[in-house]
């Protein structure tokens, strides 16, 4: 039986957030995630580090919030930020109006925003529409959420917290109106964890836990789609200068350049779809801003929810620590003690999120620790993958050609040996790809699943007979953010896959014999 | 050295994404072959340059090995052009760290040869001196082992001069190449014969170095100097009626017609498109019915090489029905890779032992077939074969030349 | 002599401009890069799984008659694909590459999966039945291939055990290309033959195919004389030694057939007079010229291969837009990516009459071109594992009829 003081249910950047902030105040966590690190909006939104300018006109409050994060961000995690600087462009046709207010906004919330001339802003940035009319720059910033995620739970981790992956909440434990803890089902079959307070962080499933917990919790899940294009366009985040809209937004994310994004209300964060017209809207739009994405390669398209907490404070207090995010303690709100949710919010300000419910946290527990996220430094890990992309190219001699395991990505055998005791004893290859970004190149795991796969047998963590199916679980995971987009050079890619693995190899068959 | 900020062509960056991660590339690099310091030209080229960003340091000194046989980009079933890519990743790190004497010296090497013509002597014996070609590898970097051409007795540019063309209906530019004016005029003279037999009136139009070492060593702005003059007097040339430019040197040829309009971007395309090696130029005529060129019987067994660059022509071997129109001439193609040389590369003291592992599958299937002459356009590859073989090497127009029996024409 | 243009590089376009020659055509090979045989097995597959929902067929010359009549083997004949079996292990034979198999009985191979594939012919070198494998050797830092998950697989699936071993080669290249280089040499072989001299005396052997491009059956024959024991090769993923050696050998013999091969140049679209064609408009970066000729064959491929090319909801043969066949707007591929009934895009192709001329509202769309090889609409070769056959077969039929012309 396990048991803590505090279970973090839910492993997206707020959860890890969490449950770094409570270990370094010295409190015990058990950080539960359902499927990988970041498996939820984490790991699909649009890796945005805002500066806030997208808020700068409609929501100054907000604002504010991101760019003090934003700044603290790139201080106390520089390792799983690209610092590129963002510009805000408009094109022949959008209110010139906006711009104005935008200017103002941003001077009112502290944003530094610089308007530049166009052919400046063309020389910077060659691929963009050469009509533009103008251009600010701001202090947007691209984040990797998979890594942020990832630090957090392995500065946790350093500080005495234990993370459970591929481990689902399915029921609470309780002692009368009390929650004492959570029921889960994982790899090694249904048991019970016992904590004093349990926080849920579960994003869009908050809501249906929520529930299972006996508490009303009301969001509007809002899917957000995006389209990952196979290089990178531009280096900075461009943003389109009218109030936000559908795909008015591109962001370099490592290599790659992602398109977005869409809103349309769903009824449940899983089995997303992502539909034909909005990959129109995010092409067209896409196209407006940057010429090149009508011949672009198309990389994968994906999906993800936007939990937007809903409810008006009922009954009780609830206190609004900020318009964006809450930190509901049921207690107070709904008499369920040992249970606090926390809501809303978005990744820019993951670590102010984290601050809030940990504070709540420590006061239910009668901890007097205060927070100290905000000075100490995230410390890169043995393990942590060389993220800047000419940090990768120049190591790039350093591994032999025949230890490349992934080429694409420039994934050594040593970087994936670095993290595997991470997966404990799991052997799944998305959980790899999540932390070396092995498979997420142009081939999309085409050459490299099956080394990495080789790595892992070799270290013992791939059964006799399982081999096939862990592959197969892997491509097919790939394969299903592909097809959304699969035509042109991705199209022969996947051709070429499918020739290997199931031609050559016989998968389709699972094995001739 | 001075350092010169880099400006970034756009094109690098829109030039990798039909790249299918086949690895044909790879199967085709003569370097990947030998050595694990290169990563081979897929690494180099489009994986590599999907992690480029501006203004960061981007490669190793590995990008020098790549040799620049265009193999890779002439085998790429999706068309990257991953050589090019290697080329621009070349010319950011000579941006950032310059370029060796050596690379510096053989890519002027048209400012240094005609004072090998003047003092033929002297620059032979310095040439195949032990001593001074240690001095010269020490000094300058430049391989003691490596071979080394002749210098000719008189420069094929004086040729040029004298030449008296007989007025024809058809017309064509002789354009013969730094090496053919300074060290194998034989090569013009050769073709020169071949074409006066076809009837066809030849010009010289004005001409200096193609640049094409130039361009291999990432040295553009050295390469455009050469061809605003070489491209502007061979337009002079089809204004005037020539209807195809002859090149008789594969590199020449792809600095003249491709290499000027994709990496130079000069304006020429009436030039770009005439330009032809002198056997694929009979071959036209010959297909028009207008040749009647007659060869004697020779017993000869050619080995035929396919130099690298004359494969990224994409012209085929225009060459091998040729001599095989000789009675008596058996001819085979060698099929069996890059020779190593790749212009400058297998003379730098850096690179040469490269070259030399790379040449051995050539060398090897020469020594297998034993023939009585290895044939190649591109003059590198002669001197390598040769070098490497023991057997004599020679442009195939020379072949053609010395068969060639008198015709009524 | 009647002039043979083949557009594409691969088995299927080297059978057709080979037979072309044969034939008595002057033939010339257009490729832009090189096919896609340098990424497959280097086996020849006839035919495996007629049936997305049927077995594997064990006899692929016999399974031939049962398929459909737009099936590009119901087109050539079983007698075509027979013969042009027989003549490709002739043709490679003489380039010193010998092949096994006739296509009667299928073969197995075990590949790096530890699965077993199905196929006609083999190289000699995978000639050896996976049941009698006793030995996997995996290369150290050769990162294509998996020893231990290997033996392991294939212990499953043969019931007895299969040891595993690990020969470290010396410091240098380790890729695939590397190794295979590499073992051109005397020093390099004999220390694998002397490693398994002591770990796998006359064991049999099985090893990633990567024996070098020349001479592999000669210097497999030296290692396996020194250690006692039998090698084979198992095929994994590209770069294929054994695709790149099939190739050679073919390309080889097109050379010698006096085939003129013009490497590096895109076929662009047909020169048009009077209604025929009478030659390509070929480029090659910024300059193009015209060839001029009697006869076309159109071997590119299909996806893979640049034959056909795709953008959103639409394909096209990249060529002459030749009209298509077995596909129309809607998904290119499956739910699932591993569909054992296959992808739909895979399944389109270009439609061929009874001489391999591409037609277009039922009437060939001109005399004298011909298409042979994986842009044929009517088959998947995937799924059914049947592209070498297809290759060979109508690569040989096409060269042959435009060799000759309508008769």
């Amino acid at each position: 039986m396990e048991r803590s003081e505090v279970v973090v249910v839910g492993g997206g950047v707020t959860g890890c957030g969490v449950a770094r902030d409570l270990a370094q105040r010295g409190v015990g966590v058990i950080l539960l995630e359902q499927g990988d690190l970041a498996y939820g909006a984490t790991g699909r939104c649009h890796g945005l580090l805002h500066s806030g300018v997208r808020y700068a006109v409609k929501d100054p409050v907000a604002a504010k919030e991101c760019i003090a994060e934003n700044t603290l961000l790139r201080k106390v995690a520089p390792h799983c930020i690209e610092p590129t600087g963002g510009l805000v462009i408009a094109l022949p046709g959008d209110d010139p109006d906006y711009y104005d207010r935008l200017r103002r906004g941003c001077e009112d919330t502290g944003i530094d925003c610089k308007p530049l001339d166009t052919q400046d802003a063309l020389d910077l940035e060659p691929a963009l529409n050469p009509r533009i009319t103008c251009a600010l720059s701001v202090p947007d910033a691209s984040v990797d959420p998979f890594l942020l995620s990832q630090e957090n739970a392995r500065a946790a981790q350093r500080d005495g917290a234990v993370v459970h992956t591929h481990c689902k909440v399915v029921g609470f434990l309780r002692d009368g109106d009390r929650i004492t803890g959570v029921r889960v089902v994982g790899d090694e079959g249904e048991r019970e964890i016992h904590a004093a307070v349990t926080v849920l962080a579960a994003g869009g499933w908050g809501m249906p836990l929520a529930a299972l917990a006996g508490v009303r919790v009301g969001m509007t899940l809002s899917k957000g789609s995006l389209i990952i294009m196979n290089r990178r366009f531009c280096d900075r985040v461009i943003n389109r200068c009218r109030m936000p809209a559908d795909a008015d937004l591109i962001i370099p994310n490592g290599p790659t350049s992602i398109i977005g994004t869409t809103s349309i209300t769903v009824a449940k964060p899983d089995g997303l779809i992502i539909e034909e017209r909005e990959l129109d809207v995010m092409l067209a739009e896409g196209v407006e801003m940057v010429p090149g994405f009508a011949t672009g390669r198309t990389l994968r398209a994906y999906a993800g929810v936007r939990p937007l907490y809903q409810e008006e404070d009922a009954t009780g207090d609830g206190r609004n620590i900020s318009r964006g995010f809450f930190v509901l303690d049921h207690d107070e709100r709904d008499d369920v003690p040992g249970l606090v949710s926390i809501v809303g919010g978005k990744l820019t300000t993951y670590r102010l999120m984290a601050e809030k419910t940990a504070d709540k946290v420590c006061k239910i527990l009668g901890v007097n620790q205060p927070c100290r996220t905000a000075e100490t430094p995230l410390r890169p890990s043995k393990r942590t993958p060389h993220y800047r992309r000419y940090e990768r190219l120049a190591r790039l001699n350093e591994t032999a050609p025949g230890d490349m395991i992934c080429e694409c990505e420039m994934v050594s055998r040593e970087a994936i040996r670095a993290i595997l005791p991470e997966l404990n004893g799991r052997a799944d290859l998305a959980d790899v790809q999540h932390r070396t970004r092995l498979g997420m190149g142009p081939c999309q795991g085409g050459l490299c699943s099956y080394r990495g796969l080789a790595v892992m047998q070799a270290e013992g963590l791939v059964e006799a007979g399982q081999a096939a199916p862990v592959l197969t679980q892997f491509l097919d995971k790939r394969f299903a953010g592909i097809a959304p987009v699969l035509w042109g050079d991705q199209l022969r890619e996947e051709a070429l896959n499918y020739a290997f693995y199931a031609t050559l190899f016989g998968l389709d068959r699972e094995g001739e014999s | 050295m001075k350092r010169k900020p880099i400006t970034e062509p756009l094109r690098p960056d829109t030039m990798f994404d039909p790249c299918i991660k086949c690895t044909i590339c790879v199967t085709a690099c003569p370097v990947a072959q030998i050595t694990d310091k290169f990563p081979g030209p897929k690494q180099a080229g489009p994986d590599a340059q999907r992690f480029r960003t501006r203004g960061e340091p981007a490669e190793g000194d590995w990008i020098n090995l790549c040799t620049g046989c265009l193999r890779c980009q002439v085998d790429c079933p999706a068309e990257v052009p991953i050589a090019e890519i290697n080329l621009y990743a070349k010319q950011r790190y000579a941006a950032r760290k310059g370029r060796d004497v050596a690379t510096h010296m053989l890519s002027h090497a048209h400012l240094i040869s005609p004072w090998g013509v003047r003092f033929r002597w002297l620059a032979g014996l310095m040439l195949r001196w032990r001593l001074s070609r240690w001095f010269a590898e020490k000094l300058f970097g430049i391989d003691r082992q490596a071979p080394m051409p002749p210098f000719a007795k008189k420069r094929f540019r004086d040729v040029a001069r004298d030449y008296r063309a007989k007025p024809a209906k058809r017309k064509v530019a002789y354009f013969y190449g730094c090496f053919t004016d300074c060290n194998d005029p034989a090569v013009g003279h050769a073709v020169l014969k071949l074409l006066e037999a076809a009837g066809v009136e030849v010009m010289f139009p004005e001409q200096q170095c193609c640049g094409a070492a130039l361009i291999g060593s990432g040295n553009f702005a050295a390469a455009r100097k050469q061809n605003e003059v070489n491209i502007p007097a061979l337009q002079q040339a089809v204004d005037a009626g020539c209807e195809a430019i002859i090149v008789g040197s594969p590199s020449c040829a792809l600095a003249l017609s491709r290499e000027a309009h994709d990496l130079l971007e000069l304006d020429g395309d009436e030039v770009f498109n005439r330009v032809i090696d002198p056997l694929g130029y009979l071959s036209r005529l010959d297909e028009a019915g207008e040749l009647n060129l007659r060869f004697r019987e020779t017993k000869l067994f050619a080995a035929f090489h396919e130099a690298c660059h004359l494969a990224a022509l994409g012209w085929g071997m225009s060459a091998v029905p040729w001599l095989r129109r000789i009675p008596g001439a058996t001819v085979r193609v060698l099929d069996a890779g890059c020779c190593g040389l790749a212009g400058t590369y297998g003379l730098k003291r850096k690179t040469a032992p490269f070259a030399r592992a790379i040449g051995q599958n050539v060398a090897d299937r020469i020594a297998q077939w034993e023939p009585d002459v290895v044939v190649s356009e591109c003059e590198g590859c002669r001197m390598q074969l040769t070098h490497l073989s023991g057997v004599p090497a020679k442009h195939p127009a020379q072949i053609l030349a010395d068969a060639l029996e008198e015709t009524d024409k | 002599m009647r002039r043979v243009l083949v557009i594409g590089g691969g088995i299927a376009g080297l059978t057709a401009a080979l037979s072309a020659a044969r034939a008595g055509a002057d033939a010339t090979l257009l490729q832009v890069g090189q096919g896609a045989h340098h990424l497959f097995s280097g086996c020849v597959d006839v035919l495996t799984y007629p049936q997305a929902d049927g077995e594997a067929v064990a006899q692929p010359l016999t399974a031939l008659a049962d398929l459909r009549d737009d099936h590009p083997y119901a087109k050539v004949g079983v007698e075509a694909v027979r013969e042009a079996l027989a003549e490709f292990k002739q043709i490679v034979g003489e380039q010193d590459l010998t092949y096994v198999g006739d296509g009667e009985n299928q073969k197995r191979v075990l590949t790096a999966m530890g699965t077993f594939r199905h196929t006609a012919l083999t190289p000699a070198t995978m000639a050896i039945d996976p049941a009698e494998i006793d030995v996997v050797c995996g290369l150290a830092h050769f990162r294509n291939f998996a020893e231990s998950m290997i033996a392991a697989e294939l212990s499953r699936r043969i019931g007895r055990p299969v040891k595993t071993l690990l020969f470290t080669l010396e410091k240098g290249r380790r890729d695939a290309v590397g190794i295979s280089s590499r073992l051109r040499r005397e020093e390099e072989f004999s220390a694998l033959a002397e490693f398994l001299a002591a770990e796998a005396k006359g064991a049999t052997v099985a090893l990633p195919a990567v024996l070098p491009v020349e001479n592999a059956e000669a210097i497999k024959a030296q290692i396996e004389e020194h250690f006692g024991g039998r090698l084979v090769e198992v095929p994994g993923l590209p770069p294929s030694l054994a695709g790149l050696r099939l190739m050679k050998a073919l390309r080889r013999a097109a050379l010698d057939a006096s085939v003129a091969s013009v490497p590096n140049a895109r076929a662009i679209g047909p020169v048009e007079e009077n209604g025929r064609i009478v030659g390509i408009n070929v480029q090659t970066g910024n300059v193009s010229r015209e060839l001029r000729t009697d006869a076309i064959v159109l071997a590119t491929g299909h996806l893979v291969g640049g034959g056909l090319v795709s953008a959103r909801g639409r394909l096209r043969e990249a060529v002459f837009g030749l009209p298509l066949r077995g596909w129309s707007r809607g998904p290119f591929f499956a739910e699932r990516f591993l569909a054992t009934e296959g992808h739909p895009v895979l399944q389109a192709g270009v439609p061929v009459d009874a001489h391999l001329h591409p037609v277009k509202d039922g009437g060939a769309v001109c005399r004298n071109l011909y298409a042979c090889g994986d842009i044929l609409a009517g088959f998947d070769p995937y799924r059914e594992r049947s592209g070498g056959g297809v290759a060979l077969s109508t690569g040989m039929v096409a060269g042959r009829l435009a060799a000759r012309g309508e008769s």
